[in-house]
């Protein structure tokens, strides 16, 4: 559950959000969609703890994220960014350096149907195999919060029908925040559809 | 072989007409050029490994990030004003002093260098730019050099040539003491920072969610690199290409990227690369010890450009 209170944030002399008040409901999807520079990201960046100095209250399963410390929070919060990093570490490095447990990286591997790509290197694989990857990543890392940004942007039809499953399949007991533009992530069952409007996070009608 | 090695050889000793007080001073020199190599490429090659990591670029490295230059212009900076002062003021400054001032001299330097390339990072994101400017500031720094060089006595040029061929002929015991913990120091801390730095090849961003404080990982590093360049530079002079040479070396033959294991193998590698050029600058072909930096360039400059094109395939 992420409940923000009078949450007010200027980035770059630019007023994002305006005494905005929330409540993620947990174990559901929530799908987040605005135009380009609307802060979705920063957003995202605020829950992470990359952007500190916001005014009000971020709270993150009753813990105020301000008091967290970064291991604390890392064990709440994950995250797959829209971007993906082009070092030279191979797949199965992704996973061992991000400390992920044995049996949740082998059960994400089955699922996700990647034991080909784990002795490759990242820089050789395509942006759409990359982003796969650390999607796999971020949901494996079993965290009670995961965030997706832009996770379709470089997929192919079939790897986001994929996705919708794996995420429906995992927001029984995760909660899920997307970011998206993507249409489709919006019809599925079990998610609340928000967009950012007027520095605020407005909540619509789900179409099912 | 050993004929080759030892210039002095200990069987030929009527050639050379030596007894056994001059050999021991020479097994002692050996021992202590050496222990010399090994430390000075050691602690070259892991702050490369680290360097790398850091700045997410296989190019980087002490010497082509300009921290060895910048370190050896400020210690060129103190070789042409200390005798300077000593003929003025009419005072006898002695080598232990003047070494300990080249130490100071050359972290001020070192450190100074990997701010500046921070700030540059803050200002723009390319990474061959980061590279390009190290390099730059780099002939910079040598332009400076050579323009005191022009004022410097033929004394002070010819201590400050040497010095900046590089080179792992050290006489003083202190001076081995010193590089020894100095680099056992260094490795110890890098070795606590693997596992961050692990966390940390998959990017900023992705490395703070996994709990890591960047700026201050960014910090540590920052000093550690600074202490230790600074530390070689001062002892042996400003040796190139090692700390870029051997990681990736290291990188190719295991094929892991894990901090702990590339840690060992890369100084492990360092220490050989740098023993093998010790052998060959003792070559009695060339009649005279060669400079370190002579053969490493010879060795490394094609390497590096194998390895941009190597980068630029992809």
């Amino acid at each position: 559950m992420i409940q923000v209170k009078d949450l007010t944030f200027e980035f770059y002399n630019k007023q994002l959000f305006k005494q905005m008040n929330l409540l993620f409901e947990s174990n559901k999807v929530h799908t987040i969609y605005g135009d380009n520079g609307i802060g979705k990201t920063t957003f995202f960046q605020l829950l992470t703890g990359l952007q500190r100095n916001y005014e009000g209250q971020v709270l993150i399963q009753n813990n105020d994220i301000y008091m967290l410390n970064s291991f604390q929070l890392s064990d709440l919060i994950s995250i797959c960014y829209a971007s993906q990093p082009q070092s030279e570490i191979f797949v199965h490095e992704v996973f061992s350096f991000s400390q992920i447990m044995d049996h949740d990286r082998d059960h994400i591997i089955k699922l996700f149907e990647i034991k080909d790509f784990m002795n490759r290197n990242i820089q050789e694989l395509s942006e759409g195999e990359r982003q796969w990857i650390f999607i796999a990543r971020a949901i494996a890392r079993n965290t009670p919060i995961i965030l997706l940004d832009e996770p379709t942007a470089f997929l192919d039809l079939s790897k986001r029908k994929k996705l919708k499953e794996i995420i429906l399949q995992f927001s029984k007991n995760h909660t899920i925040l997307i970011n998206s533009h993507d249409e489709h992530l919006s019809k599925m069952p079990n998610s609340i559809i928000w967009e950012i409007d007027n520095q605020t996070f407005n909540q619509k009608l789900n179409l099912n | 072989m050993l004929n080759l090695f030892f210039r002095y050889n200990p069987f030929d000793a009527q050639n050379y007409q030596m007894d056994n007080n001059m050999l021991k001073i020479i097994y002692k020199l050996r021992a202590f050029s050496v222990l010399t190599a090994i430390f000075s490429s050691v602690g070259l090659s892991i702050v490369g490994l680290y360097l790398q990591t850091l700045f997410q670029n296989p190019l980087a490295s002490p010497y082509t990030l300009g921290i060895s230059p910048i370190a050896s212009l400020y210690t060129s900076i103190l070789i042409f004003f200390s005798s300077s002062i000593c003929y003025f003021f009419n005072v006898n400054i002695n080598s232990t002093l003047i070494f300990f001032m080249q130490i100071i001299f050359s972290l001020m330097g070192a450190y100074f260098m990997l701010f500046l390339i921070q700030k540059i990072i803050k200002k723009s994101i390319n990474q061959s730019l980061v590279i390009l400017s190290g390099i730059l500031i780099g002939t910079f720094s040598g332009a400076i050099q050579q323009f005191l060089e022009s004022y410097m006595s033929s004394t002070q040029l010819k201590q400050n040539f040497i010095w900046n061929l590089g080179s792992f002929e050290v006489l003083e015991f202190y001076k081995i003491i010193i590089l020894c913990t100095s680099i056992t120091i260094g490795y110890i801390l890098l070795f606590h920072l693997a596992i961050q730095a692990n966390k940390y090849l998959l990017g900023a961003q992705y490395a703070s969610n996994l709990g890591l404080n960047v700026t201050l990982f960014t910090n540590q590093i920052v000093w550690i690199a600074s202490f230790l360049v600074a530390i070689i530079t001062a002892i042996s002079g400003p040796i190139g290409f090692l700390g870029l040479m051997a990681p990736h070396i290291a990188k190719m033959i295991i094929k892991n990227n894990r901090h702990e294991i590339l840690l060992v193998f890369t100084s492990l590698i360092a220490s050989s690369i740098a023993l093998i050029c010790l052998f060959i600058s003792h070559f009695e072909v060339f009649n005279q010890v060669i400079s370190i930096n002579i053969i490493l360039s010879i060795l490394g400059v094609p390497f590096t450009l194998y390895l941009l094109f190597r980068q630029n395939k992809t």
